[in-house]
């Protein structure tokens, strides 16, 4: 079987239904929420909300705004869906859409200027194995939300998801060297911005 | 690596290790798929409308530009424009 059978077949209504890459489940899934059974997508939805929840914590640390953006994800995927094509596994895809729809949260917020605590009031000079990891992961938000959002999502990628460049690449879609351009420069950014705080070190 | 990049590292390994809270959105998710028929309808409507707007305009220009190429009067200015120095 050449590459281009083994793509898909022509299923009754006459679509494409595409057969590579993703699991047996998954497909099945994807293909009945293209066909509108309103049942497969819910299954896709509860199979992959722990890790989109997990991944959206990262962009919010308030409730409310969390569970939005977790359904903000997933409404963008319901309405991307055909655009997947089956060439990387779904759950990357996945996340490419919610770390789309992160940022744009950022994005939007940093427009409204809402800023959560300033450096200047953090404080560094406890351990950092003396924080719990709910304790530390607020701090490194904390921190974080200092940033641009460019060099807030490339770091948090970075640090919170600990990825590497082609990682990155894969989940924003920027080229190569643009991470690693922005990856430097938000880096020096966050060490100048935590050394004016009279950070000390831990 | 400076202090403050160390710290950094640190904590993000620290703080990898917090588990996320527990999340369950498959219905909301539902309703709000079942409730985002209607707003595109809202998001084209307006469009709709000003595309409406430019056409009439436009063929209230046209009727008006018709009327006065075909005036009687129009050639003979022209033709004046012409043989005039």
């Amino acid at each position: 079987m050449n590459h281009a059978t083994a793509i898909g077949h022509i299923n009754p209504k006459g679509r494409l239904w595409l057969t590579q890459a993703a699991s047996d489940e998954d497909w099945r899934d994807i293909n009945g929420s293209l066909d509108g059974n309103e049942a497969a997508f819910e299954r896709l939805v509860k199979r992959y909300e722990g890790l989109i929840g997990a991944q959206m914590w990262r962009f919010t640390r308030d409730r409310t705004q969390w569970e939005e953006l977790v359904q903000e994800a997933f409404v963008e995927s319901y309405l991307s869906l055909k655009s997947f094509k089956g060439k990387a596994p779904f759950i990357h895809w996945l996340r490419r859409i919610a770390t789309r729809t992160g940022y744009r949260f950022w994005k939007q917020q940093a427009r409204e200027k809402n800023r959560r605590a300033k450096i200047e009031e953090m404080d560094f000079q406890g351990s950092v194995e003396d924080q719990t990891p709910s304790e530390a992961a607020e701090t490194l938000h904390n921190l974080l939300a200092e940033m641009a959002p460019k060099d807030r999502l490339v770091l948090t990628l970075m640090y919170f998801d600990d990825l590497n460049v082609q990682e990155i690449v894969q989940r924003t879609g920027w080229t190569r060297s643009l991470v690693k351009v922005r990856a430097y420069r938000a880096r020096k950014k966050m060490k100048t911005m935590m050394e004016e705080a009279g950070f000390g070190g831990g | 690596m400076t202090d403050a990049l160390k710290y950094l590292e640190k904590l993000a390994a620290r703080a990898r290790l917090e588990m996320a809270p527990p999340t369950r959105v498959s219905s909301r998710v539902l309703q709000r798929l079942a409730q985002d028929d209607i707003p595109v309808e809202q998001i084209i409507r307006p469009f709709a409308m000003v595309t409406v707007l430019a056409a009439i305009v436009t063929l209230i220009l046209t009727i008006q530009l018709y009327d006065l190429l075909s005036d009687p009067l129009t050639g003979l200015f022209l033709l004046a424009a012409e043989v005039m120095p």
